[in-house]
């Protein structure tokens, strides 16, 4: 495999400041994203997914901020960390809505609304490539119809409240791939949205993805979602990555305890009836010290030592790793 | 639009036709006035001729009604005290009204809309804090009495500025500046919170996702979404600085419409009153619904619909 | 509670408190005439003993016997005027929000009428035709202000209305003026409460805004507005005169916005776009 357009090393993000207390809310984050594959961030609310894709283009806000670790982003320029550069500088917006763009969950309110979306989507176009006001909008037309907007020239002029959820999501995709980025990063893109519209979003997102040869980061607590549409998958819980595997792997043989959970709680994908199990209990909340694996008050298969270190990830095939003390791997690995 | 715009100007006519008649009602409620326009000595024949003249001995309902009709054709009668028409008088001193009450409005939109948007941005800092101070300061400090202190410091001790009206561009100094004071200070609160307000939305973070530097967003997105509460908000000032120019006009000696309702008040010259609160009241109703009218603009679901 | 609420209510409390003991707290009768110290400077001797602390005015008498007697005066106008507006607003509110299209729009008319007018212009003539007096005050006020009242409460109720407790109340056949004492009215008292601390602010200030023109209090009365028209007279020689009511003015102002704010950071969100 080439190697990565964008890769997360070892990050860790913190929340609080000088004075207050610091408060780690994801650690030892690696990921790497690929030309034209989806890699998704799997977990349930609250675990560090948004956060994770914050940082990725650099728009932590205080208290947050990225306190360790690496994020590169390559380009035909060569490589060049995104962690080490002014969240608001100019070489960071060089770099958003350019080489990495955003969806976010809400399309709702993710619009301005005194503006008309072809003015939305023009914007960037010509922040970044220097373009005309009119020949932004001739491009906001075209990008308006790539993403499956019937009568572009009409809608153009629109504002969001004059569309529907699943149109106005269309549009913040045309605003994310506006400059052809490499890297696209969705954010529960569907959450907000009706079932029915749901599967129509995220089949134009794969397409584009292949299309366009951009590397697509889907951030999601579905699972169906990921089955669907992801080539790799990450699982996150409170802030760590617990399972990492390709995914046909990760389906046929999830390994870590709350991959299963989450599995088994997830109807089947034939139709078949069977009894959904859900996990017991919640995600511990940010603000709770917690000794070991986060997961080990949950966990069916808890034992002494869960409650006394987190393990770290070890590789149970070249692409399959988990971070569970279940394993020997993992267990081997620190003896 | 259309019928908005229709209903809205509807109301305008109503508004006046009752502040009319609230004015009527108090003009009776005032009593007699040959009582204050005549000399003590007079005899009661020059008492009775003197209430035909001015129609008082008329049936009270045809006084309401001829007293409206003639208002709509901009004639309030003459003036008690100066024996002429009373409109004349008071659009005469009107545009030293205006131009202290735009002044006014001018100073306090560009010194708070800059202060509190610097306010939202450095929230929490000693810029937020100083902002607060003056926003406390400037709503609780009565006009006239910011009025007395700043004649005492910058004309009396320092001798920078006159403190009497009619002195050239540098007598508009003080006065706008005191009248507007309150007005600065509501101002700036409102962009403060509805900065803050808009600065926190989910599109915002959408315009930097697009890579869009801060004072773009800060301006192209950030005061755009603002700005129809501040607007409202600027629209109702209005009516209290034509309010506060009452007072100030009297403190500063200026010539407007203001010092003019109070001295017509000492004299109980009704029709100038009248006249002051006519104008006044229609000034107010037009501004109120231009206002209206811009917000509407300003948000294009309202203008669309 | 923030510090700005405690510096709200310490303000307030002061001014109650030397409003209630003014007689005790007091130097020196405040119309004790003393003409030999006619504009005495602040912590000039009087004639016959004891310090003027603010000084004296063209009179001789003390300012700050005068400022402290001065509470009684705002208390009684601010209280009295905001009361009496509330007394009639808020029902109106309540009727304009809850009965017929045709009260509704009546209601909202007449607030509209009545706030188009400057409030000292209308004023300045009622007082004018009334004579200065301090129940004449508190009636100039409330034939104005009523309507900034009635203006909040039908927004709340437009609120409120649709609430299912208030839906499902109506339609379980509780008469209308139960639900509104039992459902609806506990539900306004904080924004009440903030829109009556505001309106205590602009009564005083309104009130010595009268008095300074010579249409508010009369003149053997103490009171702040009228002690600032008479140190307009002495501006170059007696700046204590302008000074000193000015700043217990603006002060207790201060005393009730913070008390405002206080009460509008604790209100739900939703019921605090009312306010704006």
């Amino acid at each position: 495999m080439n190697a990565p357009v964008f890769q997360m090393s070892n990050v860790s993000i913190d929340i609080g400041g000088p004075r207050s207390i610091m408060q780690r809310i994801a650690s030892g984050i690696n990921l790497e994203l690929h030309r034209g594959r989806t890699l998704a961030l799997v977990g349930e609310s609250g675990c560090g997914k948004s956060v994770t894709a914050l940082s990725a283009m650099n728009l932590l806000s205080a208290p947050l901020r990225v306190s360790e670790g690496s994020i590169v982003l390559r380009t035909e320029d060569g490589p060049q960390d995104i962690a080490g550069l002014d969240p608001s500088g100019r070489q960071m917006r060089a770099i958003r809505g350019r080489r990495i763009a955003m969806i976010f969950q809400d399309p709702m309110t993710a619009l301005d609304p005194v503006y008309t979306v072809g003015d939305q989507i023009s914007e960037g176009l010509r922040r970044h490539l220097g373009l005309s006001r009119r020949e932004a909008w001739a491009r906001a037309v075209d990008l308006l119809r790539l993403v499956g907007i019937p009568a572009p020239e009409e809608r153009a002029g629109h504002y969001p409240f004059q569309l529907s959820g699943g149109m106005r999501q269309r549009v913040m995709i045309a605003i994310a791939i506006a400059c052809a980025p490499s890297v696209l990063i969705a954010d529960e893109p569907t959450t907000a949205l009706d079932v029915t519209v749901q599967a129509q979003i995220l089949d134009l997102l794969r397409d584009l993805g292949e299309r366009l040869g951009m590397a697509t980061l889907l951030i999601t607590h579905d699972l169906g979602v990921v089955a669907e549409n992801a080539d790799d998958v990450i699982v996150m819980y409170r802030g760590h990555v617990v399972e990492k595997a390709g995914v046909g792997a990760l389906f046929d043989n999830p390994a870590h305890p709350y991959t299963r959970g989450l599995m088994a709680s997830l109807p089947p994908a034939d139709g078949r009836r069977v009894e959904l199990t859900p996990i017991p209990g919640q995600v511990p909340p940010i603000t709770e010290e917690i000794q070991g694996c986060p997961f080990a008050g949950r966990c069916p298969h808890v034992m002494p030592r869960c409650g006394e270190r987190m393990p770290a990830l070890q590789n149970l095939s070249p692409e399959h790793s988990v971070a569970c003390w279940l394993y020997p791997a993992v267990a081997e690995a620190v003896a | 639009m259309l019928t908005y715009l229709a209903r809205r100007s509807l109301l305008v006519i109503v508004t006046i036709a009752g502040v009319m008649t609230i004015l009527f009602g108090l003009q009776k409620l005032a009593g007699d006035p040959t009582i204050f326009l005549l000399p003590p000595e007079a005899t009661e024949a020059e008492r009775l001729s003197l209430l035909h003249r001015l129609g008082l001995d008329r049936p009270l309902i045809v006084q309401y009604l001829s007293f409206l009709a003639n208002a709509a054709t901009g004639d309030i009668g003459l003036s008690w005290k100066y024996n002429e028409p009373a409109l004349p008088i008071v659009l005469e001193a009107f545009p030293a009204t205006i131009l202290l009450a735009t002044s006014a409005l001018a100073f306090s939109i560009l010194t708070a809309v800059p202060l509190g948007i610097l306010a939202a941005l450095r929230r929490d800092t000693w810029v937020d804090t100083f902002a607060s101070g003056i926003a406390v300061i400037g709503q609780a400090m009565p006009v006239y009495w910011s009025g007395l202190l700043f004649i005492l410091l910058f004309s009396t001790t320092l001798r920078w500025l006159p403190s009497m009206g009619g002195e050239g561009w540098l007598a508009l100094i003080l006065p706008a500046v005191t009248l507007g004071l309150n007005t600065m200070a509501r101002i700036m609160r409102i962009t403060r919170s509805s900065m803050l307000d808009v600065l926190g939305q989910d599109y915002v973070r959408t315009v930097r996702a697009k890579g869009i530097p801060e004072y773009a967003i800060l301006f192209k997105h950030g005061l755009r979404n603002a700005a129809v509460p501040i607007v409202a908000l600027i629209g109702l000032q209005l009516g209290g600085l034509l309010g506060g120019a009452v007072l100030i006009e009297t403190v500063f000696s200026w010539p407007g419409v203001g010092r003019l309702a109070v001295n017509a008040v000492y004299s109980r010259d009704f029709p100038l009153v009248q006249s002051v609160a006519l104008i006044v009241t229609v000034t107010f109703s037009l501004v109120n619904m231009f206002v209206d009218v811009l917000c509407a603009t300003l948000n294009p679901q309202i203008r669309l619909n | 509670m923030s510090k700005k609420g405690l510096a709200g209510f310490g303000i307030l409390l002061l001014v109650i408190v030397a409003a209630i003991t003014a007689p005790w707290i007091s130097p020196f009768d405040p119309n004790a005439q003393d003409i030999i110290n006619s504009l005495a400077a602040p912590m000039a001797e009087g004639s016959e003993g004891g310090i003027h602390l603010l000084g004296t005015d063209r009179l001789g008498q003390d300012v700050m016997s005068r400022i402290i007697y001065g509470t009684r005066v705002s208390l009684t106008v601010a209280f009295g005027a905001v009361g009496v507006s509330a007394l009639i607003g808020i029902p109106l509110g309540l009727a304009a929000g809850f009965m017929s299209r045709t009260v509704e729009s009546l209601v909202l008319v007449a607030t509209d009428i009545v706030l188009s007018i400057p409030f000292i212009l209308l004023a300045l003539v009622l007082m004018s035709v009334l004579g200065a007096s301090l129940t004449n005050l508190i009636i100039a006020f409330a034939v104005v202000r009523w309507a900034q009242f009635a203006r909040v409460t039908y927004s709340l109720s437009l609120e409120l209305r649709e609430k299912e407790y208030v839906l499902s109340c109506r339609a379980a056949g509780i008469s209308l003026p139960r639900t509104l004492a039992v459902h609806v009215l506990p539900n306004m008292v904080g924004p009440l409460m903030v829109i009556a601390t505001l309106e205590l602010a602009y009564a005083i200030l309104m009130e010595s805004g009268l008095s300074f023109l010579g249409l508010g209090a009369p003149p053997e009365t103490p009171s702040w507005g009228g002690m600032l028209q008479e140190g307009r007279n002495e501006l170059d020689t007696a700046w204590w005169l302008t000074a000193a009511p000015g700043l217990a003015i603006m002060a207790t102002a201060i005393g009730y916005n913070f008390v405002g704010d206080w009460i509008r950071d604790r209100l739900d969100p939703r019921l605090q776009g009312v306010l704006r």
